[in-house]
């Protein structure tokens, strides 16, 4: 199986089109299934228990609260926040165990001027940060309780008419918005202040050893050469470890320029100027890392999330998404003719959905070429860093209601933590919004990734004029997406049945941000140094030639962002007023 | 001969794409953000500490928050 991959590497997926039982231990999608659910499985085992009687002690006692407090005024009060911000705080990752597992498969820390300290923060140093942040800290924090206090006295004014009066109850609605923005910056200052000082080259040694055992048997038990694949797989991991630390430079992380970027550009400039060593070759294995990374990022796909924000949400991002996905792949077929149906759907996905996790699932699911998911990636960073200073600048100029501007970003901005920096710079009801609308964009890639591996499978790969028999499609669909789907299907109904509140301490952060996610982001992150270290940069000029990608990608943005601002006026202030009214 | 010429060339050409990456991430990249419309924007996030070039919403905490207050919002909506 790894010879096979090797010799047609161009592509990002490989598949034989013939199904036998020996399969599920030869085949890479079996073993990506394996693989992510033993992590999966791990997770539950771990953070399952977590879930005790006194945490939901916990959560009945804020419930009863923000009843109480619903019932008592036409706002939110400030105990109805103080309520939600008491269950925000339940954690199952805040266990000794969780903080273990977040040591072990932490990335990179934060640096400013000196690199070195993504891996190392002696404890002077520590100090040093720790005082400087504190005083910060002390500053917001004092502004943070004046603002307390008045939403406190406002909130007591409207409360003594019996919240009769509107006048006085915008008043109150006012300072509570505002202690809110202060106690969001008082929250964060506070984090700052401590800083503990750390050692990750203990655990970035543990880890990488770890995740070369993980994939190195599955890579032998489908024939590949294990000791040739250990000393390889150290070398794209530190490569891996240095594109982490690029992407968590303060500056870098300012314009949104993530690992993946990093990941690819110094795997490029490693094969095309000094060329990756042959012994790194049988590491080099980027679908695997792949696959086994979406089988981990469809737990995350949790379907109940599509109704937190209610109907007007799932009508701009459930609806507006395919339609722009369908009309630009259109688009870019019949108008613009591009050669390439797998770098016409792989960058549609991208720009319409989510970035570049859309832009993963996408090209895994249409077997695009690494070529192809690069050039995506790119396109999509350029991108994200000018929305995400322009968009705010514009919906402030033209006076748009926040809640309006912040799903127009959502459901515009292609990626996800520019979406959360742009809607907190309008205001935390814009971010509200913002990020619920990316998040639940973010749910559709499940069934976008399903669909367009049907539809490629079925209907693309096909030779003309002959049908596929069903089990001619069962032969050649890529099996990994079948456990991602299976993965999201079982974690969501997991979800529903523990109820939203328990699911959100031992789910949310629980199993996927406590442990997940983080093996997530490793996965991909390998992968994209594969992709750069086996890509010739001549193979990528090509796909620049005519402009054609970029003009797909600018016409196709275009008509995201009217029909998002338009279907989201539409849903939020003419049909669903009343659930804009509650947030 | 050839061969230690060319292996010099492609030693260098990766020194100088090294070389590019510290200036880009050290001096450019940190200039460009003292343009005045792009400050404020900058020392916003900065102050906020957000992370910008999350990839998907579980990988930032801003959206575990968001979408803890639109649940919360819509389940216990006060009265009107």
């Amino acid at each position: 199986m790894v010879e096979e991959v090797k010799q047609t590497d161009e592509q990002l997926v490989q598949d034989t089109g013939r199904s036998q039982f020996s399969d599920l231990w030869k085949k890479e999608d079996y073993w990506a299934i394996w693989l992510g659910g033993i992590l999966l499985l791990i997770g539950l085992i771990v953070f399952l228990p977590q879930g005790t009687s006194d945490i939901n002690k916990q959560i009945l006692e804020a419930n009863t609260v923000l009843e109480t407090e619903a019932a008592k005024a036409p706002f939110k009060t400030v105990a109805w926040y103080q309520a939600v911000d008491t269950k925000a705080k339940l954690k199952a990752s805040n266990s000794s165990i969780g903080k273990k597992l977040k040591v072990l498969t932490s990335q990179p820390g934060k640096w400013t001027v000196n690199p070195f300290e993504a891996l190392i923060l002696g404890e002077d140093r520590s100090a040093v940060k720790n005082a400087k942040a504190t005083k910060k800290f002390n500053d917001i924090n004092h502004e943070c309780q004046i603002a307390l206090q008045l939403a406190l006295q406002a909130q007591t004014a409207a409360g003594a008419v019996d919240f009769q009066n509107m006048s006085l109850n915008k008043s109150a609605e006012d300072a509570i918005d505002n202690w809110r923005r202060t106690s969001a910056n008082a929250s964060k200052a506070k984090k700052n202040t401590k800083i503990k000082a750390y050692n990750l080259l203990p655990s970035l040694f543990l880890l990488m050893g770890i995740l070369a055992l993980f994939f190195g048997v599955g890579l032998k038990v489908m024939g590949g050469a294990f000791w040739k694949f250990i000393p390889g797989f150290c070398f794209v991991f530190a490569i891996a470890v240095v594109a982490y630390m690029a992407s968590n430079n303060q500056t870098m992380k300012q314009y949104g320029i993530g690992y993946a970027a990093w990941a690819i550009l110094f795997g490029l400039i490693i094969s095309n100027t000094i060329g990756t060593p042959k012994w790194v070759m049988s590491a080099v294995q980027t679908e695997y890392y792949i696959k086994t990374g979406l089988v981990l990022l469809g737990a995350e796909i949790l379907f109940g999330k599509i109704l937190s924000i209610g109907i007007p949400g799932i009508f701009v991002a459930w609806i507006v998404t395919p339609i722009v996905l369908l009309t630009t792949f259109w688009f870019g077929q019949k108008v613009l003719k591009i050669p390439s149906k797998t770098l016409n759907m792989t960058i549609s996905a991208d720009m319409s959905v989510c970035g570049v996790s859309a832009a993963i699932a996408t090209a895994a699911a249409c077997r695009a070429k690494k070529e192809e998911l690069t050039l995506a990636v790119g396109l999509s960073l350029v991108f994200t860093s000018i929305m995400m200073i322009v968009m705010p600048a514009v919906i402030k100029a033209t006076g748009m209601p926040f809640i309006l501007g912040g799903a127009w970003m959502g459901g515009t901005i292609d990626a996800t933590g520019a979406v959360a920096a742009a809607g907190a710079f309008l205001s935390e009801k814009a971010l509200y919004v913002a990020a619920t609308i990316k998040m639940i964009q973010n749910v559709l890639i499940g069934i976008i990734a399903f669909f367009v591996a049907l539809y490629w499978v079925a209907k693309v790969d096909r030779e003309k004029g002959k049908k596929l028999s069903y089990m001619e499609i069962w032969h050649r669909f890529p099996k990994f997406v079948l456990g991602f789907i299976t993965a999201s299907i079982l974690f969501s109904l997991l979800y529903e049945y523990l109820g939203k509140d328990m699911a959100y301490v031992v789910i949310d952060h629980g199993v996927i941000r406590g442990l997940t996610k983080n093996f997530r982001g490793w996965f991909f992150c390998l992968a994209f140094v594969s992709i750069g270290l086996a890509t010739d940069f001549r193979q990528l000029k090509g796909y620049f030639k005519g402009g054609k990608p970029l003009i797909l990608y600018i016409c196709g943005q275009s008509l995201n962002l009217a029909l998002t601002l338009l279907m989201a006026y539409i849903m939020f202030y003419l049909v669903f007023t009343d659930i804009t009214d509650k947030i | 001969m050839m061969s230690e010429k060319h292996w010099l060339f492609r030693t260098g050409v990766f020194l100088s794409c090294c070389f590019f990456v510290i200036v880009f991430i050290w001096f450019l990249a940190p200039a460009a953000k003292n343009f005045s419309f792009l400050k404020a924007h900058f020392l916003f996030i900065e102050d906020r500490g957000i992370d910008a070039n999350a990839m998907y919403y579980t990988e930032i905490e801003e959206f575990s928050e968001a979408e803890t207050n639109m649940v919360h919002s819509l389940e216990y909506p006060p009265k009107k």
